[in-house]
């Protein structure tokens, strides 16, 4: 009963996140520990400069609540698809590595399910880029 | 380890998901309250994306790591970008706010009621199990190996169906730049 008991306790999935918990955690703690520091001892001293939109060391260019260029939308559909993609990526990884490691024989089978899967997904980008949507002019 | 040891262990673990869930399901809740208040349509969805994450950290609780992954990369990655550059491609005015009237108020809060009156009925009336089910029957790995097996030709098709999504979208844009040319 123990041992069994200590195998679900180990076997606790959720344990395996705990990397990218603490990930989490100094990504968040670094973005305000920096803003809090920079508020606590930082000089309070304002100008006109100092309060324009910082823009990486540019002048800023109008508001940034203006229409933009329509020619985004197919960067959004291509990001769009490419994301759904990504998805499938996900179930195939995690039993690729396994795969490659217990039968090496059918891991060739598995990639080229993958090299099919993504190949299909590339003539759209091929045709896409014929089409000169990635052109701007 | 003896027993006691190992009872203490899991009492310990379930202490820190009941923490996690609290902090995700607030996390949703305040900011799907925060998607209803703000006026402003930017405010809305940056509080749309604290929602989406929140209800992922749930499905991560859940151990339904594929719905969660799902849910960060379409909803969170996706369906939120989309929303952005509909704003970004579509605002006329500089500060674009909703200005509810009060009949909108109104209907959009009857609704609301009757769906929250629903929720609070089912919930209470549902028998929920009190044994947690077994978090290791259907495993992310089972998922690929049945996707890349017996539903190999279905899941080619996905691809496919983005190939067709691509390519017309492409030949949309394309065609819209002719007429203006």
């Amino acid at each position: 009963m123990t041992s069994s008991l200590l195998a679900v306790q180990l076997a606790d999935p959720r344990l395996a996140w705990a990397p990218v918990v603490l990930l989490i955690i100094i990504a968040v703690g670094f973005a305000v520990t920096n803003v809090a520091v920079s508020i606590l001892i930082g000089p309070k001293r304002s100008g006109k400069v100092k309060e324009t939109t910082y823009e990486s060391g540019m002048v800023p260019i109008g508001d940034t609540r203006r229409r933009f260029n329509v020619r985004f939308y197919i960067v959004a559909m291509i990001f769009l698809v490419i994301d759904v993609d990504i998805i499938f990526f996900y179930p195939w990884a995690t039993i690729f590595a396994p795969y490659v490691q217990k039968m090496p024989d059918k891991s060739g089978a598995l990639l080229i399910e993958m090299i099919v899967f993504v190949g299909l997904l590339l003539l759209a980008y091929v045709y896409a880029w014929g089409k000169g949507v990635f052109r701007w002019d | 380890m003896t027993t006691a040891n190992i009872l203490a262990i899991a009492d310990q673990q379930q202490a820190v998901a009941a923490v996690l869930f609290y902090i995700f399901a607030g996390i949703s809740a305040i900011s799907a309250l925060g998607v209803v208040i703000s006026r402003n349509i930017v405010r809305t969805a940056v509080f749309l994306l604290f929602t989406l994450v929140g209800v992922a950290g749930l499905y991560f609780l859940l151990n339904a790591e594929f719905l969660a992954a799902v849910q960060l990369v379409v909803y969170a990655g996706g369906t939120l970008i989309l929303i952005i550059f509909g704003v970004m491609l579509t605002s006329k005015s500089p500060f674009s706010r909703f200005e509810p009237k009060a009949v909108e108020v109104v209907i959009a809060i009857s609704v609301a009621s009757v769906i929250f009156f629903a929720l609070v009925l089912a919930i209470t009336r549902t028998k929920f199990a009190v044994n947690p089910t077994d978090f290791t029957a259907y495993p992310i790995d089972k998922l690929g190996q049945t996707l890349l097996g017996d539903f190999l030709v279905p899941f080619e098709i996905v691809s496919v169906l983005l190939l067709v999504v691509m390519i017309g979208a492409a030949y949309l844009a394309k065609g819209r730049r002719r007429e203006a040319d």
